[in-house]
């Protein structure tokens, strides 16, 4: 019985490319994709990254600098550098945690040289729901229906700014931004432990300020 | 502010984890339960968080800020212009450490080159800087002391501080002046500097500085037959080898209106001649590398009238470098 001969066909497989990599619908694909994407040059990538993460960012920034014009010059240079400098990041690291220190460290830096830094007119960024030349917590009050959670709101907004440094920026980045403590961690140097006292004391002192507040008014519940 | 022990209370971990996640969270639910059956005296604080913070929760979009149409566009014109190249482009910290490196690298060759350069090359040929000791001397009032010797059969006078040709006719030619009768061996470096007062430069009588191999000077002229040697004729400097060979020749241009200044250095095989603070000559010197070396100067004279006025020695020093 002859032998069946059997020819083998041999097909050369097709190099792989990382699933990052792979094209896919870039609405599906994570920030960390997206910006592999954008490290081969891939404007669209990040252009997809920009709409996802610009208001967190401008957002962060006001909350942390408290000024319009600021948040408009130092947000562009956020992207910028983000964009200009995307070789340094380093796959699979967490987007949101590499570009927030991009963000942290600006807003360091600015706040610093903040007294020499000329004034400027902005017309190109929004608050959210108010008119820019607008008191943003009279716009918080105006937001919502029920009179007396808006002012506790607004009340709470205003002492978050004489809040100490640390502590705010820990509210800002944990509550607001909503990033975990091993985020925070990596991305401002300190331990977690010392920032979830932070957070514990941060918050607590804010109760207490709004307490105060309420005692000689008698409002206190 | 007193430090939490968030590790090794779990309540404490859990609550913190409750304030940063918030309202409608797992944790916020399990924090808030803990904290209904627990009752403790903290509670009235523990209340307070929770009601701050979902007061933060409630205000959490009214600072919020979104860019406008004009920040986007203006941000993606300027992305749009950003080259492939610049985009992986080497972080700046990583530019700045290399740029260190490389000139930390520059100033280690440097100083390596330096001091190898120190330790090859001995000479200092134009300003003197390392031989700084000096060796012999003639004092132009009284004339040299031992070990100096005069030689040649042309005389010299000392005058006015300066060491000059007789005045006078002759009808042959000759040569005199002074040899610094110490042997210098063939690695020990040194370096004769002479001023020289011209008031005009001759055909007839001629400065020489030389350092010869051969201790048996001529009688009549004061030369050797194996000597490295500068001279002064017709306002041209000559560089004249042992084999006889002129190797250059120059117009001079003098320091000041009557001083020039000639420096004569040579080491073991290398001569170079500096003019006040140019570099005239430098090239190997032919003497021979196993026998010691005789510094001097000297005055030749042509046949025919000479004055006594023209060309003077003022200063004459033999330096070598420092013990």
């Amino acid at each position: 019985m002859p032998g069946n001969s059997q020819s083998k066909s041999v097909k050369s497989k097709p190099k792989e490319v990382p699933t990052e990599l792979q094209p896919a619908a870039l609405g599906r694909a994570s920030d960390e994709q997206l910006m592999r994407r954008a490290q081969q040059g891939d404007r669209q990538a990040f252009s997809l990254l920009y709409e996802r993460y610009s208001a967190s960012v401008l957002s962060y920034l006001y909350r942390m600098l408290g000024n319009v014009e600021d948040v408009e010059a130092i947000g562009q240079e956020v992207f910028l550098r983000a964009f200009r400098f995307a070789a340094s990041y380093r796959f699979p690291q967490k987007f949101s945690t590499w570009l927030f220190t991009i963000t942290r460290n600006l807003a360091i830096n600015t706040a610093r040289r903040k007294k020499r830094s000329p004034v400027r007119n902005v017309t190109e960024l929004h608050l959210e729901g108010m008119d820019l030349s607008g008191d943003p917590y009279q716009v918080a009050a105006r937001a919502t229906d029920d009179v007396e959670k808006r002012e506790e709101v607004v009340r709470v907004l205003k002492a978050l700014d004489d809040l100490p440094s640390d502590q705010k920026e820990v509210i800002v980045l944990g509550v607001f931004q909503d990033l975990s403590y091993a985020q925070m961690e990596e991305i401002t140097g300190t331990k977690a432990v010392t920032l979830r006292s932070r957070m514990f004391h941060g918050l607590k002192r804010l109760g207490r300020m709004l307490s105060r507040e309420q005692t000689p008014t008698g409002s206190g519940s | 502010m007193t430090e939490l022990d968030i590790e090794s209370d779990a309540f404490l971990l859990l609550l913190t984890d409750a304030l940063r996640s918030g309202p409608g969270s797992p944790s916020w639910h399990q924090a808030l339960a803990q904290l209904r059956e627990r009752g403790t005296d903290d509670s009235d604080d523990y209340q307070l968080l929770v009601s701050t913070r979902e007061h933060l929760e409630s205000g959490k979009g009214y600072r919020a800020i979104r860019a406008g149409p004009g920040f986007t566009q203006r941000l993606m014109a300027e992305i749009e212009q950003e080259s492939p190249a610049s985009i992986a482009r080497p972080a700046t910290t990583t530019a700045i450490a290399l740029a260190c490196a490389a000139v930390m690298l520059v100033v280690i060759l440097s100083i390596g080159y330096l001091l190898k350069s120190a330790s090859d090359v001995p000479l200092d040929t134009s300003s003197g800087g390392v031989f700084i000791n000096t060796v012999a001397s003639i004092d132009m009032k009284t004339g040299p002391a031992q070990p100096w010797r005069a030689i040649g059969g042309h005389g010299l006078q000392f005058d006015r501080n300066a060491l000059r040709s007789a005045a006078g006719a002759s009808e042959t030619s000759a040569g005199g002046g002074f040899v610094w009768d110490h042997p210098i061996r063939a690695d020990e470096p040194v370096s004769m500097a002479v001023t020289l007062r011209v008031r005009r430069p001759q055909e007839r009588l001629i400065p020489q500085l030389f350092v010869t191999d051969d201790p048996q000077f001529n009688d009549a002229n004061a030369t050797t037959q194996h000597e490295f040697v500068w001279l002064l004729q017709n306002n041209e400097s000559q560089v004249v080898l042992p084999t006889g060979r002129i190797e250059t020749q120059s117009t001079n241009s003098l320091e000041s209106r009557n001083n020039m200044v000639v420096r004569l250095t040579i080491d073991h095989d290398q001569a170079f001649v500096d003019i006040g603070k140019r570099r005239f000559w430098t090239g190997a010197h032919l003497l021979a590398d196993d026998k010691p070396r005789y510094v001097g100067i000297r005055l030749l004279r042509k046949s025919g009238d000479v004055t006594d006025e023209e060309i003077a020695f003022s200063s004459v020093q033999v330096n070598m470098r420092a013990p």
